[in-house]
């Protein structure tokens, strides 16, 4: 089984912003060890990317302080993990039927990169630029809220993905690739073994 | 570093052009860039050499692609633990330890990647 797997930009920048600032084991962090490592729980994981999207990384770094060489050498990282899976796509989607689904442009081409790279989830920090509402008129179903009510896991569906895509955060994530525990219904079920018959 | 030494070696049509590409990619001379691609030959040991060697002259175009995609995320896995390392060690050098929590970090993230793009559309 291989799940594939984009991360939005601000998961890739939030591990090398939080290792710079001396934390480690954050979630967002677990989940970038295992796309990089290339496995988790449910099998090999495929990391997509598109080149906007490691050029956005490396540039956020540069401006946060970062020096360009460290800031290359990640976004190098980060693209040599995807290996023959890094897009380069423009940004224009075509989203649940509307070209403006997604309100920000570049949120809409990170979810393009997903769909054309044929990802099974998406995981970001900015889970409202996703979920529908006024800042995303897309078709996507909400499957669960985090404690504190705001929604942590969606399920889009587009033509080019047979069983959709998820839509989840850094937490929810991680607590189904790294951790173990098992997805909500309708959710990556079929990267889960068989139950084994008495 | 010590002085090199100069090696030259007659080199497959399809390799040479390659490294007339990596050349122009790096923005250094074709021998450098040889020099460097010579680098990464001769770490691995003996059998694996002897494994790749097979792979280069006998095995197919998926082969070859397996064989690129793997180097590709070793190489990955070994520079992006080397890169924490550095951050971690950066860090603690500056007495750097954060205070946040994971979900102001994430906050963080989203703030800085949006401005960072807001100030790219604006030039």
């Amino acid at each position: 089984m291989v799940i594939r797997l984009t991360l939005d930009v601000n998961v890739w920048f939030n591990n090398y912003w939080s290792l710079s600032r001396g934390k480690t084991g954050s979630a967002a962090q677990r989940v970038v060890a295992a796309c990089i490592a290339g496995s988790c729980r449910f099998g090999d994981i495929q990391p997509i990317i598109s080149h906007l999207m490691l050029d956005t990384l490396e540039g956020a770094l540069v401006r946060k302080g970062f020096s360009p060489r460290l800031a290359e050498v990640a976004r190098d990282a980060v693209e040599a993990a995807a290996a023959d899976a890094v897009l380069s796509i423009p940004p224009v989607a075509v989203i649940g039927g509307g070209t403006e689904a997604v309100l920000d442009e570049e949120d809409r081409a990170v979810l393009e990169t997903a769909i054309a790279g044929r990802a099974d989830m998406l995981v970001t920090s900015n889970m409202k630029d996703f979920t529908p509402g006024p800042r995303a008129n897309i078709a996507a179903e909400i499957i669960r809220c985090s404690p504190d009510g705001k929604p942590d896991v969606l399920l889009v569906r587009d033509v080019r993905l047979a069983d959709g895509l998820v839509i989840a955060s850094p937490a929810a994530s991680c607590a189904w690739l790294v951790d173990g525990v098992a997805p909500p219904g309708g959710v990556l079920q079929r990267f889960m073994p068989p139950a084994r018959p008495f | 570093m010590a002085a090199g030494k100069t090696v030259s070696f007659i080199a497959e049509p399809s390799h040479e052009e390659r490294v007339a590409e990596i050349a122009r990619a790096d923005g250094v001379t074709r021998s450098q860039a040889a020099a460097r691609i010579s680098a990464l030959g001769v770490l691995p040991p003996t059998a694996a050499r002897r494994a790749a060697r097979f792979i280069l002259e006998e095995g197919d175009d998926e082969a070859q692609r397996q064989l690129s995609t793997a180097l590709a995320k070793a190489i990955a896995r070994t520079s992006h633990a080397l890169l924490e390392r550095k951050l971690l060690g950066q860090a603690d050098a500056r007495g750097l330890t954060t205070n946040e929590t994971e979900e102001e970090l994430e906050a963080h993230a989203v703030d800085a990647v949006a401005t960072y793009r807001k100030e790219r559309r604006a030039g």
